[in-house]
């Protein structure tokens, strides 16, 4: 029974909530705000009417902006003295600047090889760059919070402008549906997210990761205490963590709640499902798996029926959709689906080694995505008379067209296809390779088998994507010799990674043992 | 969760729900029913239905509403600063003048972008 005197009105100290020590700690993301600030003041003042190049332009100084706010976080990076800012919300440690530092890449990239797109399909509003760019600020935040409010406000600054951009091309219908199913389900996912975090501030009283963790270990709730399930703490804590959960399984769109994930990824023009399926997608994962190992590590063995059976959902029904798709988008977002499968099989082992495999299939998935995806933000019809109303590809027999056009770009596409589906010496087959292993010792054997058969259906649609694109009598529609030298490179970069990974597979997962050991107790 | 005044609550919400699934289903199942064209088409006024019922009005109104309610928000946060600016340290001050700032960009943006010029 909650009565009003249980709670605890203590009110932060305002006094040491700033101080000018925190501002420097913080100065990536305060350099990043007052820069877009001023950016915006300065497209609104020089703003012309339908200029793509405007855009082009602005998105040159949001480059440069994200690269100076990277130099700020490798100096910050350089001396990291793990200090709690603004009383508790944010926390500096070394692990999520180092994810930080690859959304910043990731980052970089992304604008790299979404210049040429904006030129192409002419996206006249400014309002791109700086949405994209306050996008980026949150995910920023996003990794050093350590406390559910905190945690949410940036959510909620990641997905206003994820709803932004997903409408950007705002005389589509399919836009414009895309966006609103967005924003509806995940309001619903962010329902469920304030409700579960109200579930917890009940018992705990406080917000804070630090003071659940208390919490947990004073009352000694946890594994131990499973066979005292029917306690009223223990069913109300768990009850909050689930929903916690579930809104993270609405955000790297896991089976239940995928549905958005395809229409959203269809509606949204090429640059911002590119946004989506690589920056969006590897922050969302590795803050989930973050958020488990803070809070969640003691349930994890208690959640590992529930997370193993939407393991295999997602995988099952992401392949078998993905099979009877004709667009290539929705192809990727049914993919997508089913390699979050595979990531939450991962966490699902409960287990160091599947944390550790799951984090190396996102990165995995993720640097494959870039090679995918601008191969698809390069690849446009050179002539109006073939396809008169829209100038990108749409449909995955667009692909076909003589392999004599570009064999080079598109060899590196399949080579990015056969990665996905886990054709030995390549990238994704290691990550496949750790995350099986993992499950197999934390010995949950349907998930695997379930995996097992999402592979071997996998396989058909990504060779039917490959079987498309060489077998097939081509039209020389295609106009891929416009593809610029800057995407080139990007290209040619990420193939020799997914090549070569046998030589640095080794070295990674140790390096990422590092990683997971910071993670677990950052306090 | 599971005390007492919850269970009150949840037999509150079961009856009422009962109760207006009720009201519903019997009005449904017991009523006299004989449609015809007069009965089932839109009433106004005794007319014939002039236009389509929904009608399409100017973007211009929903985006004025929309910044009334950014602008009056921002009243609601001013009142209370204003009534316990003693009480606050200068941080709390300067907070608000920084809210006031981001405000003021967007301002200045949506007054760029001619949301408040009314063709």
């Amino acid at each position: 029974m909650l009565e009003i005197t249980d709670i605890n009105f203590t009110l932060p100290v305002l006094t040491s909530i700033v101080n000018l020590k925190h501002l420097i700690d913080l100065s990536p993301e305060l350099f990043l705000f007052v820069m877009l600030t001023l950016l915006l003041m300065y497209c609104a003042i020089h703003d012309k009417k339908n200029d793509f190049n405007f855009v082009v332009r602005s998105g040159q100084i949001l480059f440069f902006i994200v690269f100076t706010t990277l130099v700020l976080l490798l100096e910050q990076l350089k001396d990291v003295n793990h200090e709690e800012l603004f009383s508790g919300l944010l926390l500096i440690e070394n692990c999520s600047l180092i994810i930080k530092m690859f959304v910043l890449h990731f980052a970089l990239i992304l604008m790299i090889m979404s210049k040429k797109y904006i030129e192409v399909n002419k996206i006249e509003h400014y309002e791109y760059t700086i949405v994209l760019g306050f996008s980026i600020l949150g995910l920023l935040l996003l990794m050093s919070c350590v406390d559910f409010f905190s945690l949410y406000v940036s959510l909620e600054l990641v997905s206003f402008t994820l709803f932004i951009l997903s409408v950007l091309e705002k005389d589509s219908i399919y836009a414009a549906e895309a966006a609103l199913k967005y924003f509806f389900t995940n309001g619903l996912a962010t329902c469920l997210y304030l409700f579960g975090s109200v579930t917890i501030y009940l018992n705990v009283k406080s917000l804070k990761f630090k003071d659940f963790l208390l919490y947990l270990n004073k009352y000694d709730i946890g594994l131990e205490d499973t066979l005292n399930m029917f306690d009223r703490n223990f069913l109300s804590i768990s009850l909050g963590l689930v929903l916690i959960l579930l809104f993270f399984l609405f955000k790297i769109a896991a089976v239940p709640f995928h549905m958005w994930s395809p229409d959203v990824y269809e509606g949204a023009p090429m640059i911002v499902t590119a946004y989506f399926s690589i920056i969006i997608k590897f922050t969302m994962i590795l803050l989930f798996i973050k958020t488990i190992i803070f809070n969640l590590a003691d349930f994890l063995l208690f959640l590992q029926p529930l997370i193993s059976f939407l393991a295999c959902t997602s995988i099952l029904i992401g392949s078998i959709s993905a099979c009877f798709q004709s667009k290539i988008k929705r192809l990727f977002a049914y993919s997508s689906i089913s390699h979050m499968g595979y990531i939450l099989m991962g966490i699902a082992s409960a287990s160091e080694e599947g944390l550790k495999a799951s984090v190396f299939y996102t990165f995995a998935y993720v640097i494959t995505n870039i090679l995918i995806f601008s191969f698809l933000l390069s690849s446009n019809f050179n002539n109006k008379q073939q396809s008169p109303n829209n100038i990108n590809i749409v449909y995955i027999t667009d692909l076909r067209f003589n392999t004599k056009n570009n064999v080079f770009a598109s060899s590196m596409f399949a080579i990015a296809l056969l990665s996905f589906a886990g054709i030995p010496p390549l990238l994704g087959f290691f990550g496949k390779l750790y995350l099986f292993s993992a499950a197999l010792n934390s010995q949950i054997y349907l998930t695997i088998l379930c995996a097992i058969i999402g592979t071997s259906i996998s396989c058909f649609y990504y060779l039917r994507v490959i079987k498309i694109m060489f077998f097939s009598i081509g039209l020389n529609e295609f106009d891929l010799k416009t593809i610029d030298n800057e995407k080139q490179g990007i290209m040619f970069l990420v193939y020799l990674f997914i090549i070569s990974s046998v030589i640095y597979v080794t070295s990674i997962m140790t390096s990422l043992d590092s990683i997971i050991t910071l993670l677990q107790r950052p306090f | 969760m599971f005390d007492r005044e919850y269970q009150i609550l949840l037999i509150f919400f079961f009856i009422s729900l009962l109760v207006s699934t009720a009201l519903v289903v019997l009005s449904f199942l017991l009523g006299p029913k004989a449609p015809d064209r007069e009965k089932t088409s839109s009433y106004e006024c005794g007319f014939e239905p002039f236009t389509d019922a929904r009608i399409k009005f100017d973007i211009h109104f929903y985006l004025v509403a929309i910044l009334f309610i950014i602008f009056d928000l921002e009243i609601v946060f001013l009142f209370p600063w204003c009534s316990a600016i003693s009480l606050i340290y200068p941080q709390g001050f300067w907070a608000m003048i920084l809210f006031l700032l981001i405000l003021t960009v967007g301002f200045f943006y949506e007054w760029r972008k001619g949301a408040l010029n009314w063709k």
